[in-house]
């Protein structure tokens, strides 16, 4: 991802916080894993968020795990 | 008023949140030693499954039907239950924990609120904060409150028991479901032509006082709407008792030794986390149950209660009266399979009579209580058993050659500890 984080890092989530555009979100997705993605605001329904996979191809967030709030790096 | 909250199909929701490919698979989860089935979640329980299940006698049903196994993993459990209290302290000036996955909360002089609007919200944070769906039922007793939270549980998750015809709902519970009502109660009720709550909420007192004792009188008056539940803060216990099956026979003293240590240092660390000391030690050896006459002469068990020259809450002379009596009830020869220790006879730690002729017993005493004190602080900061006695040898529990001991609880399927531990934490993509 380009917003910091990077394989191998341990990330600090937080369930309690509120999802909104360009947070970045651990979500989990039908394939039934967990993923790390950037919300985007979904323009059809303001209450909902989209994310872009690897090829921006763009999947609704059917349900999110918590707000990535932090990072812990290895050196 | 008082809210119930109770976390649906607490132990599988647990093992859901961090699994979600199994979002919408059946799951089960397993006693001790994975004996029987003591969880279900509700896709499970629509297949036809129900709790109390032997899982050997389940296992190929289970595989034919994809239900995912896991064995209990309490400090997971006990952790998300920790994190549910967290957010029931936000949403009430006062709440009670009952057990793992239930709690009250309490409102007292609230007025002029929605309690189910509060409750819904409840619901929803509960899911998004903890992703664990639990039902909440409103009432102004707990007994009430538990009973609204069960038919919370059929009616969208949220009961209030004003917006309820509270004579009928009454007729149509059975007073067996009411709580506080065990089946031997439930028997002497239905002698008495006692079939349903509202039975029971007319009950005349001065019968439910006679027939059922104080608790029952206390229920009746629940059911009345008049509160009369005593708080179990402020009930000291009588007693502490740990005991766990072995995954296996244990025939070795030495082994059965390193199993009484372990569980002598949970029952002191549970006395010493409500602030007691004990007067009396107890022990219980058994070996398998032979049903039926078979195997009898493989059968054997026995107890031992020793007294301790004072009440005290220090663990080595705890332990040092437990092994001393299990010596006296061990036999050569037999295949334990189980071990109990009960700390008898609490009182409050600060109050302990000292001997009259000994000297410095207080100056001692004080120093006890430092020692366990700061051992009870390094095995809660760092993890159970990381001060231990010396009978445990072994901090991982193993033989010499490597191989588990036979006393270890069997835990096939064991879900990793997902929030306690680093090795645990899910994997994100």
């Amino acid at each position: 991802m380009s917003c910091g984080i990077f394989h191998g890092d341990i990330l600090v989530v937080d369930s309690s916080c509120h999802p909104a555009a360009e947070k970045t979100a651990v979500i989990s997705t039908v394939s039934g894993a967990f993923r790390c993605v950037k919300l985007i605001p979904d323009s059809a329904d303001g209450n909902k968020f989209l994310y872009a996979d690897e090829y921006d191809v763009y999947h609704p967030v059917v349900q999110l795990f918590g707000i990535v709030t932090g990072v812990v790096r290895c050196l | 008023m008082i809210m119930h909250v109770d976390a649906n199909s607490f132990y599988a929701s647990c093992e859901r949140i961090f699994r979600p490919d199994l979002n919408k698979s059946p799951i089960a989860v397993l006693s001790n030693n994975d004996g029987i089935t003591i969880s279900l979640d509700s896709i499970c329980c629509s297949l036809g499954f129900r709790r109390g299940d032997v899982y050997f006698r389940k296992k190929p049903a289970y595989s034919a039907k994809n239900v995912a196994v896991f064995s209990s993993n309490y400090t997971l459990y006990a952790d998300i239950s920790m994190r549910l209290n967290l957010l029931y302290n936000e949403y009430a000036p006062e709440t009670e924990q009952y057990s793992i996955d239930e709690s009250f909360l309490f409102y007292p002089d609230w007025k002029n609120i929605s309690f189910t609007g509060l409750a819904e919200e409840l619901r929803t944070e509960a899911l998004r904060q903890i992703h664990i769906p639990v039902s909440v039922g409103i009432a102004p007793t707990k007994t009430l409150a538990k009973m609204c939270n069960k038919l919370a549980k059929k009616y969208g998750g949220v009961c209030n028991w004003h917006e309820l015809d509270g004579e009928s709902v009454l007729s149509q519970y059975p007073a067996s479901d009411v709580w506080g009502i065990g089946p031997s109660k439930a028997d002497v009720l239905s002698r008495l032509g006692v079939h349903t709550a509202y039975d029971l909420a007319n009950f005349p007192l001065e019968k439910a006082k006679k027939y059922l004792s104080i608790t029952g009188f206390r229920t009746v008056q629940e059911l009345n709407g008049i509160p009369s539940q005593n708080s179990p803060r402020s009930e000291i216990r009588q007693n502490i008792s740990v005991s766990k099956s072995f995954a296996r026979g244990v025939t070795a003293i030495e082994e059965l030794e390193t199993a009484l240590a372990e569980y002598t240092q949970l029952a002191v660390t549970r006395m010493r986390s409500e602030g007691s000391a004990c007067t009396l030690v107890s022990i219980y050896l058994m070996t398998a149950r032979a049903y039926g006459g078979i195997n009898k002469d493989k059968e054997y068990f026995n107890s031992a209660l020793a007294r301790l020259p004072c009440a005290t809450s220090y663990l080595p002379s705890i332990l040092q009266a437990a092994v001393g009596l299990m010596h006296s009830v061990y036999r050569k020869g037999y295949s334990y399979r189980k071990i109990m220790v009960s700390l008898i006879g609490l009182e409050k730690d600060m109050e302990v009579q000292h001997e009259l002729f000994k000297e410095n017993q207080q100056c001692k005493q004080e120093k006890y209580r430092s020692v366990m004190g700061a051992c009870d602080f390094i095995n809660e900061k760092y993890g159970r058993g990381t001060i231990h006695p010396c009978m445990r040898d072994q901090t991982d529990d193993k033989k010499a050659d490597g191989t588990q001991s036979a006393w270890i609880m069997q835990r096939s399927f064991l879900s990793p500890s997902y929030t306690t531990r680093f090795s645990g934490l899910p994997e994100v993509f």
